[in-house]
């Protein structure tokens, strides 16, 4: 389990992440949502020991990283595909990573064969593809059969049969009970992959909710030739075009009722669905560090 | 197998897994070979007229002043390139502990390059006995003696080129500043001292890491602890710094 409390992280005078408290369990995938530059990376780093929290904790099962004796055994991690010596072939990178654990390198035969690297594991890791390098990293992470595994944008790089492959991966490890805290910056991927969200903007916490809860509040769309007395008895309405309400907060059944009382002519009447995307838009609108000023 | 163990045997095995290792290990036997060939003719020539004996490894020790910096910047490679690759991620996730990661990466270049830089020696001097051989009084004893002083030099200065490399983190910055060390700053020191007749910094030139090595490589075995000193003081800075520093 990972309980982050407080923690904030300055460099310089920039705030990376900004007074983080949450706390993963383990049997859920948990999916760290936010845009580039969110912080999303660098809270997995604090997590890791890799950059020493400005504030506030970051612990794995009440230890800090820095105090596990043998901390692949406890957390596998993923935060750089790239970050592999590119003379060193696949299987030497992650027989190294065995000896400082005490793994043997049985289990290092296993993890290439589950990550279909075994091929190409005499290879020098320099003239891996992206799409290779993921599957190294994941191999490592996997390594040392953790109960915490952390990956930072495990699919980019994928083909789509990879991007299949770890979805399939990530959920049947939270089936066995452990820990999968996993980033993204695609809404689409996280939908079909977490039980549970955490969105990220500009350092700071936008929403910890569960996946239906998320998609749910996305609201209603309603259309009718005549809904300016609806939009003013439902403060939650928006205008998103000339003959058309998004409400959130109500279901569909009351804003029925609603314009039923007031007499008016409704077109459409439906909540939203495929709008997770929307959503997350909505939460990160305001965060995002390069967003489009016009 | 307890922690430091485990970090040594990781260090190795990534040392030995590329083939960098390899060149490095090559290029500091070829430089040598040339450098005691080149020299023990030179002196070969100059004995013939004066029919004075010469010590076996002379010409050897010549070669190490251009070998340490082969070894040196094999030393400084096995930090700077883990920051060069961003591989420093995934040592540090598998050693957190940074004091240990450094002794374990200390004790694996160090140990390596003695033994490279004492075959090296051993057939430096070697090459240069078809040359010298006439002229030298070859004491087994005493030659081994010189040749373990030599190969505790190269590892040495490999062991502080490792704790530059910790501190800079860039390969040719500290290739400069190994450089500064090694052969400008005593130069520097010595002119300072001629022009403004200060003996005091002609003293502490003699303590910086060329001048001392020579002297120890020459027999005084007390400069050793003096190299010893540099080389701790920059791995143990190297550990200071890495452990407040953000990976």
């Amino acid at each position: 389990m990972i309980t982050l409390d407080g923690l904030t992280k300055r460099y310089g005078g920039k705030t990376a992440v900004d007074d983080l408290t949450l706390e993963l369990t383990p049997g859920t995938v948990t999916g760290f949502l936010g845009p580039n530059g969110a912080g999303k990376s660098t809270a997995m780093r604090v997590i890791l020991g890799l950059d020493a929290p400005t504030c506030g904790t970051a612990l794995i099962g009440g230890r800090r990283y820095a105090d596990l004796d043998r901390p692949l055994r406890t957390v596998g991690a993923l935060l750089d595909a790239r970050a592999v010596h590119p003379a060193r072939s696949g299987r030497d990178h992650l027989r190294a990573m065995a000896l400082s654990q005490d793994i043997s390198f049985s289990r290092v035969e296993e993890v290439l064969a589950l990550t279909g690297m075994t091929d190409a594991a005499r290879r020098r890791a320099g003239t891996y593809s992206l799409g290779m390098s993921q599957r190294l990293g994941i191999a490592g992470a996997l390594l040392g059969d953790p109960q915490v595994l952390m990956l930072d944008e495990p699919v980019n790089g994928l083909d789509p049969d990879g991007v299949r492959w770890i979805r399939t991966l990530l959920r049947s490890l939270a089936a066995e009970g452990r820990t999968v805290f996993v980033s993204s910056h695609l809404m689409s991927e996280m939908e079909r992959t977490a039980d549970r969200l955490i969105v990220l903007g500009r350092g700071r916490l936008l929403a910890d909710e569960s996946m239906e809860r998320l998609a749910a509040g996305a609201g209603v769309r309603v259309r009718g030739p005549r809904l300016l007395p609806l939009a003013g008895v439902l403060p939650a309405a928006r205008w998103t075009g000339p003959e058309e309400l998004t409400v959130t907060g109500h279901t569909s059944e009351q804003i029925g009722r609603r314009a039923h009382e007031l007499g008016l002519v409704l077109y459409e009447l439906r909540p939203v669905e495929s709008s997770l995307e929307e959503s997350y838009m909505r939460l990160t609108a305001n965060s995002a560090e390069y967003g489009a000023q016009r | 197998m307890n922690a430091l163990a485990r970090a040594v045997s990781a260090e190795w095995l990534k040392l030995r897994s590329v083939r960098s290792t390899w060149w490095f290990a090559g290029g500091a036997l070829l430089t040598m070979l040339l450098v005691a060939v080149l020299e023990a003719e030179d002196t070969a020539g100059f004995l013939r007229g004066q029919g004075r004996p010469v010590e076996p490894v002379s010409s050897v020790l010549e070669g190490v002043e251009w070998v340490q910096l082969v070894f040196g910047s094999f030393g400084m490679l096995a930090v700077t390139s883990e920051y060069a690759t961003r591989g420093i991620v995934v040592t540090l996730a598998c050693t957190p502990s940074r004091t240990r990661l450094l002794l374990a990466k200390t004790a694996v270049v160090g140990a390596a390059v003695f033994v490279a830089g004492g075959l090296t020696a051993v057939l430096g001097v070697a090459a240069s006995a078809p040359l010298l051989q006439r002229y030298w009084e070859f004491d087994a004893g005493q030659v081994a003696g010189r040749i373990l002083a030599m190969a505790a030099y190269m590892a040495l200065v490999a062991a502080l080129a490792l704790g530059l490399g910790t501190l800079i983190r860039r390969s040719a910055g500290t290739v400069t500043v190994l450089f500064v060390l090694l052969y400008v700053l005593p130069l520097g020191l010595q002119g300072v001292a001629g022009s403004l007749d200060v003996e005091l910094l002609v003293t502490v030139a003699g303590f910086t890491p060329g001048p001392a090595g020579e002297r120890f490589m020459a027999g005084e075995p007390a400069f050793g602890l003096v190299l010893t000193a540099w080389a701790v003081a920059a791995v143990v800075a190297g550990v200071w710094v890495m452990r407040r520093r953000d990976a």
